[in-house]
């Protein structure tokens, strides 16, 4: 039989094949299979999935063959593609709130595609969507058809997307990254759903992913990328018990597992403390006549010297919002909030600026956190020139040099623009910008969020050696437990604005108190099939009570 | 590595090599330099005078010794024209440089202060909620007609729009990650709208200013028509259009001249306002194709995102 898809020898290159983004792929889909295609950012993994549905960035030059049932997608006219896009092969694509135009409702959005491969009636089509909604596990379907998207939540807009998919029944699905920006509850859902796309209407699934998590949950069988080229491919639980290439070994070592932190004794004193937090408040006010929205509720906690305290939570749980008050970018409105014994509410002008140089703050995003007309040296000089820290150029240009040296980073790039560094490069210069003044405590907003498993292991060394050297106190935000667990003596869990546990790492990740941090725990997919089969057994039960 | 995850993009070269890589930019400046080139330098070398009378030579056809005839005072025309250049430029130039700094210093002032910003705004609707061509022909029939008066009235035309702009960038700007980092570390205000909100407004001003620039000369030239704008005997396009409309029968040269030149400036302009928003945008820095035709050619061809087959 024919197979739902088969890449022969892809090559997909740019600028007159000055770069090879994709080199000599080839793979092929069996039906009812779920294959993930894992690698890094620039690995090739997207490109590989969209061309599937011949969509190529401009001045992409291609060469290759792909038959998706049967049929070559490369060499097909414009109208047998239309029919090919969405009849044979259907794209779930990875930000769900910018998958779905604003401005129609959900059922005319799942309905488009339905018109366009020949459902005319408008009953029949709206009976079909609901239909379709009440499959992915939208509740009240009949209501949610007139919804926008605005109206629904992350985890429900992508399950529209899912919907809209499913709606000729493809027998290929390529989802892109479709739960990368999601919370780890929901994208526990999310993959069940995929799941059971398979299971009841025995679509075959190609999954583009860098979180081995998600591959071990959910794929039968495994392709690694690297550089445009494929490195490994196996069945997923080979792979995962012994992986034959060096890259996927060093992929496998890189992922931050939970409960594999090593303890960290915890002999800072706590006498002297350096953030205080008393039944903190932080609401934003409403603008005309709406209600103000409360971001953080009655949050206690402290940090002593030295200590690193990581905060976990979702989107919308306050740890952010948490963070910039520290420098004061988000007001404190309710309760007190102490950085080095001074109330941050009763704090302005210059007093603050003196309280903020002794705080340095790392952002989670590296690629917008620096001024572009900038260069890496002035980045860094920043803090120091605005406080006046320093009394000459030379003093200046040796400190820079110096923070560049203890963020491994070598000393030309201080005449190098942040653009043209990579991902890991800029948060390292993000590290020196904070540590500059030599801070006592730092503020590390999801520091490695936007990185890739490899580089983001080496950045949390970095930290971790850096905090043993210079002894600085830290607040690490995360939204990822195994590395809020890697890196923290105590760890507090946050849900809507609230502070439901806090204790030593080690408590809260072996002996979690509070069922919600449990559930969290619990739907982490973790890089081993075996564990994760079991681990998601365990999800099941507890959601169904 | 790391090295690699760049690769796709490519590097951006410097500004000037992807500038030289802009057919738009680089017509828009041949165009506007041959002008200004021309204004300065042939009246000098071919002892052009645009305002020596010859009342026997008046309305003459092009010939030899007037290449674009004469005018019905006998004022040699491509005089008249190439001064006209000169007035035009250089009133342009002083408008607008003085609206885009007096813009640029409302804008992102008002960025930074609630009330300032609501005081300034409402002033700045006002004053657009009045026609340019209306209020700069009101503001000159107060002031009366001349070339300063005809810079300050042109200015108060122009700041609101180019504050409007810089502020709404500028409120975007202050919501960036760079600006929270630069406010986290203690920066004073005055710090931030300099070193980090200036440099980025720069990208839209530069583009908004060329066009500027452009609506310059036409409402220059529609003032001067109108008499309002710079007094005659001056040479001003306006001025030409205004003469030439009362010999438009006995000398149809004289209109199609002086409007051919607006034409052309405005043109060259525009072309220049393309390609600097071509080269301000980052996505177009991937987009480069070599080849000066095969740039060209890809002006008229239609985009497409199905890549090519080899």
């Amino acid at each position: 039989m024919t197979m739902p898809l088969r890449i022969e020898n892809l090559k997909i290159s740019f600028g007159r094949g000055a770069v090879e983004a994709v080199r000599d792929v080839s793979l092929e889909l069996r039906p009812g299979e779920i294959l993930a295609v894992v690698g890094e950012s620039g690995s090739g993994k997207s490109l590989t999935a969209r061309s599937v549905l011949k969509m190529f960035p401009e001045g992409a030059i291609v060469d290759g063959r792909i038959s998706l049932t049967g049929q070559d997608v490369l060499a097909a006219s414009p109208a047998e593609l239309e029919r090919l896009r969405g009849e044979a092969a259907a794209m779930v694509f990875q930000e769900p709130s910018t998958a779905l135009n604003p401005v129609f409702t959900i059922g005319w959005q799942i309905g488009e595609g339905l018109k366009a491969h020949g459902m005319r009636d408008r009953r029949e089509r709206r009976t079909r969507v609901i239909e379709l909604l009440r499959d992915v596990g939208i509740p009240d379907p009949e209501t949610r058809v007139d919804y926008y998207p605005h109206q629904l939540s992350g985890g429900q807009k992508q399950r529209v997307v899912i919907a809209m998919a499913l709606a000729l029944r493809p027998a290929v699905i390529i989802a892109d990254e479709p739960t990368t920006a999601l919370d780890v509850t929901v994208q526990a859902g999310i993959l069940d759903l995929l799941r059971r796309c398979r299971d009841e209407l025995g679509s075959s699934i190609l999954i583009i992913t860098h979180n081995l998590g998600v591959v071990a949950d959910l794929a039968d069988r495994v392709v690694v990328m690297y550089q445009g080229q494929i490195v490994e491919e196996a069945s997923s639980t080979v792979l995962f018990s012994s992986p034959k290439a060096d890259y996927t070994r060093r992929l496998l070592a890189a992922v931050p597992r939970l409960g594999e932190g090593t303890a960290k004794e915890d002999n800072t004193s706590r006498k002297q403390l350096v953030l205080e937090a008393d039944r903190l408040e932080i609401t934003f006010p409403g603008r005309f006549g709406k209600t103000p929205v409360p971001a953080v509720r009655g949050v206690s906690f402290d940090i002593a010297a030295g200590e690193v305290l990581g905060l976990v939570g979702e989107s919308g749980s306050g740890k952010s919002t948490i963070g910039r008050a520290v420098v004061g970018i988000s007001p404190v409105t309710g309760g007190a909030m102490k950085l080095f014994g001074t109330d941050l509410r009763h704090v302005k002008g210059d007093r603050l600026r003196q309280l903020r140089r002794r705080v340095g703050f790392v952002f989670q995003d590296p690629a917008s956190s620096f001024n572009r007309f900038m260069t890496v040296f002035d980045c860094i000089a920043e803090p120091l020139r605005v406080h006046r820290a320093l009394p000459s150029a030379p003093a200046l240009r040796s400190r820079v040099l110096e923070l560049l040296e203890q963020v491994q980073l070598p000393r030309d790039m201080a005449g190098r623009y942040p653009g043209e560094l990579s991902g890991g490069q800029r948060q390292r210069v993000g590290l020196a910008r904070a540590l500059a003044l030599n801070p006592e405590f730092i503020v590390a907003d999801e520091p490695t969020s936007a990185l890739d498993v490899s580089i983001q292991a080496k950045v949390l060394e970095l930290f971790t050696t850096l905090q043993k050297d210079l002894g600085f106190a830290a607040l690490f935000i995360s939204h990822d437990l195994a590395v809020v667990e890697e890196i923290s003596h105590r760890v507090g869990v946050l849900r809507h604005g609230e502070l439901l546990e806090l204790g030593s790492a080690r408590e809260v990740m072996s002996t979690p108190r509070h069922d919600y941090t449990r559930l969290l725990i619990d739907s982490v997919p973790v890089p081993d099939p075996a564990v994760q089969a079991r681990k998601r057994a365990d999800v099941h039960s507890m959601l169904s009570l | 590595m790391t090295v690699f995850t760049n690769t796709i993009v490519g590097g951006r070269g410097g500004a000037f090599s992807r500038a030289m890589q802009n057919p738009h930019l680089i017509f828009g400046f041949v165009i506007i330099g041959c002008i200004a080139l021309a204004a300065v330098v042939l009246p000098g070398l071919l002892g052009l005078d645009s305002l020596a009378v010859d009342p026997l030579n008046r309305l003459k056809p092009p010939s030899v010794a007037h290449p674009l005839g004469t005018d019905n005072f006998g004022r040699d025309l491509a005089a008249r024209i190439l001064a006209g250049a000169s007035t035009s430029l250089s009133l342009a130039t002083a408008v607008t440089l003085l609206a885009a700094s007096l813009g640029v210093a409302v804008g992102i002032v008002a960025s930074f202060s609630r009330l300032l910003d609501h005081v300034i705004m409402r002033i700045c609707d006002g004053l657009m909620a009045i026609p340019a061509l209306l209020l700069a022909l009101a503001l000159t029939a107060t002031f009366g007609p001349n070339f300063s008066n005809l810079v300050i009235a042109l200015v108060i035309v122009f700041v609101p729009g180019i504050a409007r702009l810089v502020r709404a960038r500028a409120l975007a700007l202050r919501s960036e990650t760079f600006v929270e980092a630069a406010i986290a570390v203690g920066a004073s205000n005055l710090h931030i709208m300099v070193r980090h909100i200036f440099p980025n407004v720069l990208s839209v001003l530069a583009v908004q200013v060329t066009f500027i620039f452009a609506e310059t000369i036409v409402i220059e030239a529609a003032l001067s028509f109108l008499g309002a704008g710079v007094p005659p005997p001056a040479p001003s396009w306006g001025n030409i259009l205004y003469d030439g409309k009362a010999a438009i029968t006995k000398a149809p040269y004289m209109v199609l001249f002086a409007s051919t030149a607006i034409v052309i400036t405005v043109t060259g302009l525009t072309m220049i306002g393309d390609g600097l928003r071509d080269l301000v945008d980052p996505r177009m820095g991937a987009r480069l194709q070599p080849g000066m035709a095969r740039r060209l050619f890809g002006l008229i061809r239609p985009r497409t995102s199905e890549g090519e087959q080899q």
